[in-house]
């Protein structure tokens, strides 16, 4: 849902004030995805 | 185009006060508003009749105003969904063959070869807008439906990289995609 900048709820069309950009949204991807392989390797 | 600086606009601005689209095009009622230049959305529904309630009007304007129509559903609701148009008046057959509509399953389209892969699928959107264009449509209207994603298929773990990254393709073109 956050990678929509309009979205359809209750029929009505509107702005996403979840939206998130694609350079922020990926880098946060990134990010999740490292922590994830630290986790790995620690385990 | 500077799409952070867009999108922030887009988080900025409010429900009444919508990005406009930035052609001449006659204005594109959808879901008790009007579309604006920002085309990729998601829609949320709690049964099959509200959705078609929802869309049917836009899916039916979009037909009356000779543009493109191209849908991908699930296989075992794609008679229903042929039904669904029919009922509204939408002669699905010869639209079909004057290249004006396009129904696929998610097998041709999200899952082909079995698996979804977020650059065929981006490379597919691409080729499917870019062709509407080049068919001489205005406009494609694009309405896929996402269930597939609440199963587990192979792949499905790239759903939202895919859909992030869509937001980097879509802002070049002013086709909705549903």
């Amino acid at each position: 849902m956050r990678t929509h900048p309009m979205i359809i709820v209750g029929g009505i069309l509107q702005e996403n004030p979840f939206f998130v950009p694609p350079d922020e949204f990926l880098r946060e991807l990134q990010t999740r995805e490292a922590a994830r392989r630290l986790t790995e390797v620690e385990l | 185009m500077d799409t952070i600086t867009d999108q922030k606009q887009v988080k900025e601005s409010n429900q009444t006060d919508l990005p406009k689209p930035s052609s001449s095009e006659p204005p594109i009622r959808f879901a008790g508003a009007t579309l604006g230049a920002y085309r990729h959305i998601c829609a949320f529904f709690n049964s099959p009749d509200e959705e078609y309630r929802v869309l049917l009007p836009f899916i039916k304007e979009g037909f009356e105003r000779g543009e493109k129509a191209f849908h991908i559903v699930d296989p075992k609701l794609r008679d229903e969904h042929l039904k669904r148009l029919q009922v509204v008046g939408i002669a699905i057959d010869e639209a079909e063959q004057r290249g004006q509509f396009e129904l696929r399953n998610w097998e041709d389209a999200y899952l082909r070869d079995g698996h979804f892969d977020q650059n065929k699928m981006l490379a597919l959107i691409e080729e499917v807008l870019d062709g509407g264009h080049q068919q001489g449509f205005a406009l494609t209207r694009l309405v896929a439906h996402m269930e597939w994603a609440l199963e587990d298929r192979p792949g499905v773990n790239d759903l939202v990289e895919y859909e992030t990254r869509l937001n980097y393709l879509l802002p070049r073109y002013q086709d909705p995609v549903i």
